[in-house]
């Protein structure tokens, strides 16, 4: 009984822990994913699929769904770092299309 | 790797390599002062070369033709185009234009006041360039500058009134060439160049660019459309679409481009959308007036 005990308490605990972690992970991705697209933003090329997986990122994270919300905050800061990367190379590339 | 090989071979003497790396070094340098160097905004010979493209792609349009936009292409579209037309479906907003235009403001002044030849005849002219500003001037913003002067609300740059009194002063100024001026000006012509980089920029996941649609696949279908070319493409507008069920400004279209290739919009008075627009509609100089219009 007694061991029983223990071994739910300790259950609890590292549960705890572990929703703990998932939500320093999920708001250290949101913030990642906020500072990417701010750069996305500032060179006028933010693309609509990383806004709406930002706002799916902050929705899970209000609902306590920290996976999910880690997932979609990592997916928008992939797409936000695709768009800078479009954004500065078509600095240059832009004029390969201009009919001579 | 190239000195290596060279080396190892024994193919080229010491001399020899020491001069093909002063060759080497020149061509990087040339290289070097062509990038460095900014091109040259000359706006005669972008819209030369421009209009140049497109007729020699479709050599049997003439320039005037390409107002009509994307019903050059299709006779069956063009015949159901020109049914539409016996009824226009952008009268209803022409109409409603010409009453907001002609309304008196609480002030007395009225739009007319603000604009050269009481704003009849003029929207040919548009976009401008404002000296003062420093700023791209549309028709559209005009409008609304001439509210906010005499105490009203700027309205929406997209749609519902805005675009029913530029339906009406667009319909007045039906036929005139396209003139648009870019003065020598330098703010003029970095906006000029601002315009046409956007135009050619791929954006939006998708990786579309204005041109890849309506310079590159001009004439071309996406789906069960053609897609006009972007000469005379701005001369229709204000347009009646089908697909909106009312009469939508240019920005509205640059805002639905922008979407559908799924770009972040900008702001309907953002700069980017003034130069685009100015670049963009610089490009038709020459041909007529052909708006308000009606597309599916």
């Amino acid at each position: 009984m007694k061991r029983m005990a223990w071994v739910l308490a300790a259950t609890v605990l590292g549960l705890g822990i572990a929703h703990a972690a998932g939500k320093d992970d999920a708001a250290r991705a949101i913030d990642a994913a906020a500072a990417k697209m701010k750069t996305a933003a500032a060179l006028e090329d933010q693309w609509t699929p990383t806004v709406a997986a930002f706002k799916a990122a902050k929705a899970a994270d209000a609902a306590g769904d920290y996976a999910k919300a880690e997932a979609s905050a990592k997916r928008a800061e992939a797409l936000a770092a695709a768009s800078i990367a479009q954004a500065r190379s078509q600095k240059h590339l832009w004029r390969n299309e201009v009919p001579r | 790797m190239r000195a290596g090989v060279n080396r190892a071979g024994a193919r080229m003497a010491w001399g020899e390599d020491k001069t093909m790396k002063r060759v080497w070094l020149m061509i990087a340098a040339f290289a070097a002062l062509g990038l460095a160097r900014p091109a040259k905004a000359d706006p005669a010979a972008d819209l030369k070369a421009f209009q140049r493209y497109f007729q020699t792609r479709f050599p049997k349009l003439e320039l005037k033709d390409y107002v009509n936009g994307p019903y050059n292409f299709s006779a069956n579209d063009r015949a159901q185009w020109k049914q539409i037309l016996e009824f226009p479906p952008y009268s209803f907003a022409v109409d409603a234009g010409k009453k907001a235009f002609d309304t008196k403001f609480p002030d007395g002044a009225s739009y007319a006041s603000c604009f050269p030849h009481g704003g009849i005849g003029i929207a040919q002219d548009y976009p401008k360039f404002d000296e003062k500003t420093g700023k791209v001037v549309t028709i559209g913003i005009a409008v609304n500058e001439c509210r906010t002067r005499h105490g009203l609300k700027a309205l929406s740059l997209t749609k519902g009134e805005l675009a029913d009194i530029v339906a009406y002063m667009t319909s007045t100024s039906d036929g005139k060439p396209i003139h648009v001026v870019i003065p020598n000006d330098k703010r003029a012509l970095a906006a000029y160049e601002a315009g046409k980089e956007y135009f050619y920029s791929r954006r939006g996941q998708l990786n579309f660019s204005c041109a890849s649609c309506h310079v590159q696949a001009a004439g071309k279908r996406l789906r069960g459309q053609y897609l006009a070319p972007a000469l005379g493409i701005t001369a229709s507008f204000p347009v009646y679409r089908s697909k909106w069920g009312n009469v939508g400004t240019l920005v509205r279209r640059f805002i639905g481009c922008n979407k559908k290739v799924r770009s972040v919009p900008a702001k309907p008075d953002s700069a980017a959308y003034r130069d685009l627009a100015y670049f963009l509609t610089y490009m038709s100089n020459g041909l007529p007036i052909a708006g308000p219009g009606a597309r599916s």
